[in-house]
């Protein structure tokens, strides 16, 4: 029970800089996940947080109280590493009542609270099992059990997800909401996967390359990207990225990309480009789900592309279109009534389009719509 | 015997001479005796070197032959006296008390130089500036020669040696203490000469042993709360026991040989006072000329030693297999 403030973080090996100047509060009881490539500076923000690693620059706080000379095992967080560290050596009862006993608690009260945190893990019937027996599953489960038993206001979890199967990792996801809402803790959470950023966290951080992206709900980092970074990060297929030239035809705003065609742009959206000192050319963003597909001869506007390939995942198909070079990706239906070769018109409905500008990749939309809240003032 | 359970020399063999094709040709019997007749040689030296001895000094114990009778050991059946020999064993005091003090100062030295070899394994494990010199000047003492360290420690230890003189320098008093004929001084100097040279060899055994214990552990118990002493005695402590017990095993097996030092230090005096089994021996072997008696205290001592190693193995494969069993 414990709010987070990272002020101004910063951590450098030697030459290599791992955070650059992070700031994001991290509210009571809140679930945030911290999200980006491998070598974007999460486990090391997450280590910080721990206090495994010392911060090169910058504060931490919990609850408001800065915590830098505060020990690794007096700042009461709980931690899940993505390799689990069970101890191996002892039973699953003693790996769970590891955190009691080093609190010399008295036995009676050891015995009742493994017994409690056993059943909240669906641990129960392994409790006399040496730990080295359970399956990557348990194991998962009684790593975050044994953290989870000192009631830390704090929890940290490093990749927890990413060495179980994919079936226990949907299961697991649904138990992890479940068990934050038990115990009431405030969580982090480090993960590559968008899925589980998107499906678990109250809010997402993005990072990469150390630097914070974007700190926002899920809903609003996958809807408004703040630049191109998490455009293309977020989604699977990722957002479209079209570049063309925003050029004045017969009194309105057109956006215009080549042979593919063009697009006009409303009022709302031309006035908000041109507040955001949009430049000729521009990138335009769009969900591969938000596209529409039309035949050629369709009446609506829009660009028009040949099939290239047609991706069927079950209850969705992917269509690949364009040129390898400048592909884009939709996303339909089950039924497909097309062929590959064929041309057809991608329709792009307005308020699902999305511009960035290509030079700095940040994103010209966010005068426009409710700005998200960001992570960097 | 079939061809499946062939020795490794002929398995080793029959590989070199073409990945058992050639064994194939020529069948297992032949191959058979070809592998005998190649690793005969071998065979033959190593029952020369290791039966031979073992069944002579075997019919020597069984006798009451020394090399004053005039006679050839060969002929020491003359003189055949059955199991006295090893019924005196029980009877020797002064085999006893050699015994005994060899048991209290491997008892001593090897505790002295397990607390301190572990202590400097927890100092190591972690990386400090120039820890690859201070690690090879720690293993330095252990490649000493014994005769050599024995020497040092007897010039060490003169009423007028560098350690009085350091006593006396510390204190301001004149130190004069004659360590080497005073039965406690001169059993503590020989125990500290062994500590001196044996804390290394702990040493090296126990860092190895600490720096196999996981990282990962060691973190994850720290921030569940763990203390640095509650992680050694709840992670580290268990999980290198096994390491714990060869290391004094080794020791142990080893300090009982007890010799050079003590030999060159104090001869076992003053009197019998840091006489050790070792030098008891070798001075019924050599003093004496008793060698059927000290053929006998010798297989003696082997069957001893052997069933104390037993037991020390059978220690270790148990906490193997209670850990494989958890695997």
């Amino acid at each position: 029970m414990s709010s987070i403030d990272l002020i101004g973080l910063g951590k450098s090996f030697n030459a290599v800089t791992a955070v650059k100047d992070l700031t994001l509060s991290v509210r009571d009881k809140e679930f945030i996940a911290l999200l980006g490539p491998s070598g974007c500076g999460k486990t090391t923000t997450m280590n910080m947080i721990a206090g495994i690693e010392t911060p090169t620059t910058g504060e931490i706080r919990f609850n408001g109280i800065d915590i830098s000379r505060i020990a690794p095992n007096r700042r009461n967080i709980g931690f899940v590493f993505q390799n689990y560290a069970i101890f191996t050596h002892l039973s699953v009862f003693e790996n769970l009542a590891f955190a009691l006993r080093v609190r010399r608690l008295a036995r009676r009260e050891i015995d009742r609270r493994v017994r409690e945190i056993a059943a909240l893990m669906q641990l129960s019937d392994r409790l006399d099992w040496p730990s080295s027996r359970l399956s990557v599953n348990e194991m998962q489960k009684l790593a975050i059990g044994r953290s989870a038993i000192a009631e830390p206001a704090i929890f940290l979890l490093d990749e927890p997800l990413s060495n179980v199967d994919a079936a226990f990792r949907v299961f697991m996801r649904a138990e992890l909401k479940r068990i934050q809402r038990t115990l009431q803790q405030t969580m982090v959470y480090v993960t590559h996967d968008q899925t589980e950023a998107m499906s678990l966290a109250d809010r997402i951080a993005v990072l990469d390359r150390g630097l914070l992206q974007q700190f926002d709900t899920p809903a609003a980092v996958y809807n408004r990207p703040r630049n191109t970074f998490v455009a293309r990060f977020m989604g699977s297929p990722a957002m479209n990225l079209l570049e063309g030239n925003l050029v004045g035809l017969n009194g309105a705003m057109v956006f215009e990309a080549g042979a593919k065609g063009r697009l006009r742009l409303d009022l709302g959206e031309a006035e908000r480009l041109a507040n955001a000192g949009a430049k000729q050319r521009i990138l335009l963003g769009i969900r591969p789900e938000d596209i529409l597909l039309a035949r050629p001869d369709a009446g609506e506007e829009g660009l028009t592309l040949p099939i290239n390939f047609i991706e069927p995942i079950g209850p969705r198909t992917i269509l690949h279109l364009g040129d390898s070079a400048a592909e884009l990706k939709v996303v339909t239906g089950k039924r497909v009534p097309y062929r590959i070769g064929e041309a057809v018109k991608l329709v792009m409905p307005a308020e699902r389009r999305r511009y960035f500008d290509p030079a700095s990749g940040l994103s010209l939309d966010a005068g426009g719509e409710r700005s998200g809240q960001h992570g960097q003032a | 015997m079939s061809a499946g359970s062939e020795s490794p020399a002929v398995a080793a063999a029959t590989a070199a001479a073409g990945g058992g094709r050639l064994a194939d040709a020529l069948g297992p019997r032949l191959t058979r005796r070809i592998g005998i007749a190649t690793t005969l040689p071998t065979q033959l030296l190593l029952i020369f070197i290791i039966a031979f001895p073992t069944l002579v000094t075997v019919y020597i114990s069984l006798t009451a032959w020394t090399p004053l009778d005039g006679i050839t050991w060969v002929q020491a059946y003359t003189s055949w006296s059955w199991f006295d020999n090893y019924i005196e064993i029980f009877q020797d005091g002064r085999l006893g008390g050699a015994i005994l003090r060899t048991l209290f100062i491997v008892a001593v030295a090897v505790t002295s130089e397990f607390l301190l070899g572990f202590g400097l394994a927890l100092l190591f494990v972690d990386k400090f500036a120039f820890r690859p010199i201070y690690y090879s000047l720690f293993l330095l003492p252990m490649m000493v020669v014994p005769a050599v360290s024995g020497y040092m420690f007897l010039i060490l230890f003169q009423s007028t040696g560098p350690i009085n003189q350091l006593i006396s320098f510390v204190t301001g008093h004149p130190f004069e203490m004659v360590w080497l004929t005073n039965r406690t001084t001169a059993t503590i100097a020989v125990i500290a000469a062994d500590v001196w040279q044996w804390t290394p060899m702990m040493f090296l055994i126990l860092l190895a042993g600490l720096i196999g214990v996981p990282q990962d552990q060691i973190k994850a118990a720290r921030l569940l709360g763990a203390s640095w002493g509650q992680i050694l005695t709840r992670i580290s402590l268990p999980r290198i026991r096994a390491v714990i017990v060869i290391a004094i095993g080794i020791r142990f097996i080893e300090a009982l040989k007890l010799f050079d030092v003590m030999f060159i230090m104090t001869k076992g005096g003053p009197g019998v006072a840091t006489e050790t089994l070792s030098l008891y021996i070798y001075k019924r072997t050599f003093g004496d000329l008793e060698w059927a008696y000290v053929a006998a205290i010798g297989l003696t001592i082997v069957i001893v030693m052997s069933l104390a190693a037993i037991a020390t193995l059978s220690a270790v494969r148990r906490i193997k297999a209670r850990r494989a069993a958890a695997a």
